[in-house]
């Protein structure tokens, strides 16, 4: 295992993480080549065992860096270290080895769970591609144990995904990765397909499987209130880019970029005595195709100069592994008068 | 308007499904009223009851909805189409298809008003049209109306299509607007702009606002007066704060422990078992029994009364009475 610095066993580290997409190079283009700027200029390293939130709006890219932190995805450039060893070129027979160490569990679980088959045979899958298991007995031991690890009872598994209910599924999607019993797990908008009474269940249960078996997580959603509530670091994504990463507390007590400070005044709170903050953000978020120059927010950001139409702000440590993107935020003790002044 | 006993069920070939079983509600003048509830609670049919709008299969068969000393279901259909858009108006959940995507956004908000200022009214002259649409346009907040005007829905993100919405909602100038779901398919900072437009509607122009979600947070932050719908009934209904700070029905209570909050510890969420009521086969008594924690005997044999706890604050449930 790779320490860091300050000496933390470091699970994940992705430096100058970089994928672009391919669009339009029809007839009416001339051959003209165009990129969606999916994820750009990433750097982030997950501790062992913390869970890392990931936050932003749709389309911010932050489901692709999960798929790259898992080589679903290749990236463009850029390197992935995972347990001390670049994973970003690998391939193959190397590639389905690790497959074993991490999972993924997607927003909905009924596209990730296959229609056709019966539940005791999405769950024998893993174990037979990975041949975990000697016989039928034990594989049949294994799937009862990890049921009941889940809170799953054993006769729905001669059913058909159809007829379990969405926080059901959601528990079967994360049983099939314990049986793997890997080191990290990308959790991607798990609960936002779910009821507030289920995504309690399923909120419960992720922490529960956390705090047992020291699992890795990196949390993705939109929603600010489940991710305050779930993780212990939390870095927030803007058009492609990580503007904003730090501790929990610090990032809800410190808020330093622009973006997180109006993002955080959006969000509401089932508290009706809070008072409202009004409308901080104008505008709609611009798109990844030829994203806007120099700091990507300073098409909507209150206090934008000229520099930042032109310059690209540095990703840096202000304090206290606090990270941030902007080009006037020197310390961590920065203040930003108000937007209304 | 008042709701009365309004009842809409869903007659199926396997049995009657009971979406809204008695539901009792007032919506005052410039009010913003909540109704929350889980997926299947009904509260969704409950609002295209309002503007008798309801899906291919359902009927209110019994109670009265009183709008301005008239009763909606007694009105014939044309009388009720009148009322649409002009004094009642509706926003749904998903823009994309509220939106007619072979008509442009300008054509789209430009038509109830002919249909309705113009026609029946001549309160304005068709000429004028296009200059309202743009005017509307401009006061929902969107960039460059002279040009969006000729923008198909395709051509918008989701908030502009939500904005176009709202537009076309407020050239109606509507006393009332029933809005269902009309931010979740929206991201956050997009939300915020589409809610704080539904505030500025109540203000400018005195609309009240009937607001359908799930989401207690969007509720705390837009309602003064907030019902909880259970299985097609109503269980609780009361002022804002003490929905948040007091709520007395155990299902209630769960809904606001359920939601990560700052300061609730990781793990420590409330819940009850995880079962949707089947709103074909209701259960005896108390429809929440099967999954409530304080459930007794009784809750099983009789149904509970929606009635007075303490001034203007409903429950229906066995513990207060």
């Amino acid at each position: 295992m790779v320490r860091n610095k300050e000496g933390e066993q470091v699970l994940i580290k992705a430096e100058n993480l970089k994928r672009y997409f391919m669009v339009a190079r029809g007839i009416f283009s001339r051959g003209e080549k165009r990129w969606v700027h999916a994820v750009d200029r990433v750097n982030l390293h997950i501790r062992k065992g913390e869970i890392f939130g990931l936050v932003g709006e749709s389309g911010c890219g932050k489901t692709t860096v999960g798929k790259l932190l898992l080589r679903l995805e290749r990236p463009t450039s850029g390197s992935i270290h995972f347990g001390g060893i670049d994973i970003s070129k690998l391939d193959g027979e190397e590639l389905r080895k690790l497959r074993k160490e991490m999972g993924m569990v997607y927003q909905h679980p009924q596209s990730s769970l296959n229609p056709r088959m019966l539940i005791v045979e999405a769950l024998s899958r893993p174990i037979e591609a990975h041949k975990l298991a000697k016989d039928e007995g034990e594989k049949m031991r294994m799937i009862h144990n990890v049921l009941g690890v889940v809170g799953i009872e054993p006769y729905l598994l001669h059913r058909y995904p159809h007829e379990l209910s969405g926080g059901q599924q959601q528990r079967i999607a994360m049983a099939r990765i314990l049986l793997l019993n890997p080191k990290f797990i990308v959790l991607d908008e798990p609960t936002s397909a779910l009821d507030v009474i289920v995504q309690a269940h399923v909120l419960n249960l992720l922490s529960d499987l956390h705090k047992k078996f020291g699992f890795t997580y990196l949390f993705i959603s939109h929603d600010l209130n489940v991710v305050e509530h779930i993780s212990d670091r939390i870095a927030v994504m803007y058009v492609g880019e990580i503007i904003e990463l730090a501790d929990k507390k610090e990032l809800y007590k410190n808020t330093l970029h622009p973006y997180t400070r109006s993002l955080l005044a959006a969000v509401p709170i089932a508290d009706p005595r809070r008072k409202l903050k009004g409308v901080v953000l104008k505008g709609e978020i611009p798109s990844t195709i030829d994203p806007p120059p120099g700091c990507r927010f300073h098409t909507r950001c209150p206090y934008a100069k000229s520099i930042c139409k032109k310059k690209k702000p540095k990703f840096k440590d202000v304090g206290g592994g606090h990270y941030v993107a902007c080009h006037f935020v020197k310390s961590r003790k920065h203040k930003w008068p108000s937007p209304y002044d | 308007m008042k709701i009365r006993g309004l009842k809409t069920y869903f007659f199926m070939e396997r049995g009657t499904v009971k979406a809204v079983d008695g539901v009792d509600l007032d919506i005052g003048k410039k009010q913003i009223l909540g109704l929350v509830g889980e997926t299947g609670c009904g509260k969704s049919i409950t609002a295209h009851s309002v503007l008798r709008l309801i899906p291919y299969g359902g009927t209110i068969v019994d109670g009265k909805i009183l709008y301005e000393g008239k009763d909606l279901i007694k009105l014939k259909e044309e009388e009720m189409r009148k009322l649409r858009g002009t004094d009642i108006a509706m926003i749904f959940q998903d823009p994309h298809t509220s939106l007619d995507p072979v008509f442009t956004i300008g054509y789209q908000i430009g038509e109830p008003i002919e249909l309705h200022q113009v026609i029946e009214q001549h309160l304005i002259k068709a000429a004028d049209v296009p200059k309202k649409v743009i005017e509307a346009l401009e006061t929902v907040g969107i960039a460059d109306p002279e040009d969006r005007v000729a923008s198909y829905p395709h051509q918008l993100s989701g908030g502009m299509k939500q904005r176009s919405m709202v537009a076309m909602m407020i050239t109606g100038t509507p006393k009332l607007l029933v809005a269902d779901e009309p931010t979740t398919a929206l991201d956050v900072t997009i939300q915020s702009q589409i809610l704080d437009l539904m505030r500025q509607l109540r203000q400018k122009l005195g609309t009240s606002i009937f607001l359908i979600t799930h989401d207690l947070a969007v509720v705390a932050e837009m309602c003064d007066r907030v019902a909880v719908m259970y299985a097609g009934q109503l269980i609780e209904e009361t002022d804002v704060i003490p929905l948040y700070e007091q709520p007395l029905h155990p299902y209630t209570q769960v809904l606001i422990n359920a939601i990560p909050k700052p300061g609730t510890k990781r793990g420590k969420l409330a819940t009850i078992p995880p079962l949707i009521p089947d709103l074909m086969h209701l259960p005896t008594g108390c429809r929440f029994h099967p999954r409530c924690p304080y459930a007794k005997p009784i809750c099983e044999q009789k149904e509970p009364e929606f009635k007075d706890v303490e001034k203007g604050h409903r429950v229906r449930c066995h513990l207060y009475s």
